[in-house]
């Protein structure tokens, strides 16, 4: 598959969101509030994280968002495509299942986070890189998982948080959105394949012929 | 030896203070006024001991004028009416803060002259609330030729204003408390000058209209003061956890949020892999 030359899949995301917070009202009806999911609005499962809850929020979710995504489209849009799904559901299964106590789920977070994992796996795995890009990828890496495990073994945010905004953030979601990551990556890390480079007129390699990943 | 100097000098500054705290109180031809400092530590017998506030989020908010006390010259004092429409238009800035969950307006009547803390405490069980804003005020009309100047009183200290003669000068003072810890949490004042514009004919109901300007000028003037004093208390709340505990009720509210800090970071990091990843292409 070719990828597009325009990240359709993250702009229509990210005009829904920033649509959403513009219109309160049909956030309302997609937002997760588990009384109304129980009773039946199952769709709010899955479209939570188009819904912000504050304009900050919403702000440094979509900077990460459009940077990751959009530079996962141009790359492997298929696995991006498992992976945005993937964190679209899990959170919200997750708060449904495990999280009675969480009454409303908003945000993005996971759906970036999921995009940061994918990107940072796919420029780990290009051999042809230079070990400082790769190693800057995997302090990338290292970041997204290791601040969700130490808020969750800490039980506050590592930095400086939502506070007083009015809602918790929740690392749980962003560990799920990297489960998601990982697996759309397919099997990281157990085999690096050769690099296969299709040289185009312009002399730079083509689109998406990285082998494995899209 | 210089302790005793300072001392002395602290002494003799405190008179002159005290001083001109009286002649404020018998200078005046008219004034009426309100001290948070007199309502919550009025009572010697009430012993205050702080503790770390304990903040149930989404916070409930009471909002009080608390107790008046004039002179007994004053012909035009604040109506319920005023206070009503006053603390609406201040309680409306506490609904737009996203951690409030409710605003109590709660009728000066129920507030009892020095009635401190122990009053504040049965408030908060009738009104089930956290945090009350307590709303004084203190407004003087120089009507006497001899008086130049007012001190006002709050909750952080003395503002000292001068005046004409037939001027009204007000202030409105917001303090916001923790109830529970007995914590001040912040303020927000509101200070306004009217200029003097009545002639003897027309005196009385000049003064009486000066008056309502001036409330309303100075609690436009608070309302800004505590857009900003929100935000600010937000960010202590934020950059000092062990100064406030934040508490958060079943049934709240959770987002997945990036966070600037972690944004910034992986933005950067990314950024500077794929300007190293820029490498001449190989055949």
């Amino acid at each position: 598959m070719q990828p597009p030359s325009v990240p359709y899949l993250t702009l229509g995301v990210a005009a829904a969101s920033v649509g959403l917070w513009f219109a309160p009202e049909l956030g309302e009806a997609l937002i997760y509030r588990r009384d109304l999911v129980a009773g039946g609005e199952v769709w709010r499962l899955v479209t939570a994280p188009l819904v912000h809850l504050s304009a900050s929020h919403l702000v440094w979710n979509l900077a990460v968002f459009l940077w990751a995504a959009a530079a996962c489209e141009r790359r492997c849009p298929q696995r991006l495509g498992r992976a945005l799904g993937a964190s679209a559901l899990l959170p919200g299964l997750w708060a449904l299942g495990w999280q009675p106590e969480l009454a409303v789920y908003g945000g993005l977070s996971a759906l970036a986070t999921a995009a940061v994992v994918l990107l940072a796996l796919h420029e780990l795995r290009d051999a042809a890189s230079p070990r400082l890009a790769r190693g800057l990828w995997a302090v990338v890496l290292a970041l997204v998982v290791v601040k969700p495990l130490a808020e969750l073994g800490l039980q506050r945010p590592l930095f400086a948080g939502a506070g007083l905004e009015g809602w918790r953030p929740l690392p749980a979601a962003h560990l799920l959105g990297a489960l998601s990551g990982l697996w759309a990556a397919g099997r990281v890390g157990l085999r690096r394949p050769p690099v296969l480079r299709e040289v185009t007129p312009a002399g730079g390699p083509a689109e998406g012929t990285t082998p494995g990943l899209g | 030896m210089s302790l005793s100097f300072s001392r002395k000098h602290a002494g003799l500054a405190l008179m002159a203070l005290g001083a001109l705290g009286a002649g404020c109180a018998t200078g005046q031809n008219s004034r009426f006024t309100s001290s948070v400092v007199d309502y919550l530590y009025g009572d010697k017998e009430q012993v205050v001991t702080q503790s770390i506030p304990r903040l149930s989020l989404p916070l409930r908010v009471g909002i009080a004028f608390v107790p008046g006390d004039n002179d007994g010259r004053r012909q035009h004092v604040i109506t319920e009416n005023q206070k009503l429409r006053l603390s609406r238009r201040i309680a409306s800035q506490f609904e737009e803060v996203p951690y409030v969950e409710s605003i109590e307006e709660i009728p000066t009547a129920y507030l009892q002259p020095r009635g401190g803390f122990t009053n504040l405490d049965q408030i908060r069980s009738m009104y089930d609330i956290d945090v009350i804003a307590l709303i004084s005020y203190d407004q003087v009309q120089h009507t006497d030729e001899d008086w130049t100047s007012v001190t006002y009183w709050t909750i952080v200290g003395a503002y000292v204003v001068s005046g004409e003669i037939n001027d009204t000068s007000t202030m409105v003072d917001a303090a916001v408390f923790d109830i529970a810890s007995r914590k001040f949490l912040f303020r927000a004042p509101g200070l306004s000058h009217v200029t003097g514009k009545g002639t003897p004919v027309n005196l009385s109901e000049q003064l009486r209209l000066d008056s309502m300007e001036g409330l309303e000028l100075a609690t436009d003037e608070l309302i800004g003061n505590l857009q900003a004093e929100l935000g600010r208390f937000q960010q202590r709340v934020e950059e000092s956890p062990e100064e406030y505990e934040v508490h958060r009720e079943a049934g709240y509210t959770g987002g997945g949020g990036v966070g600037g800090d972690l944004a910034t970071a992986l933005i950067a990091f990314g950024a500077l892999a794929s300007l190293c990843n820029r490498r001449p292409s190989r055949i």
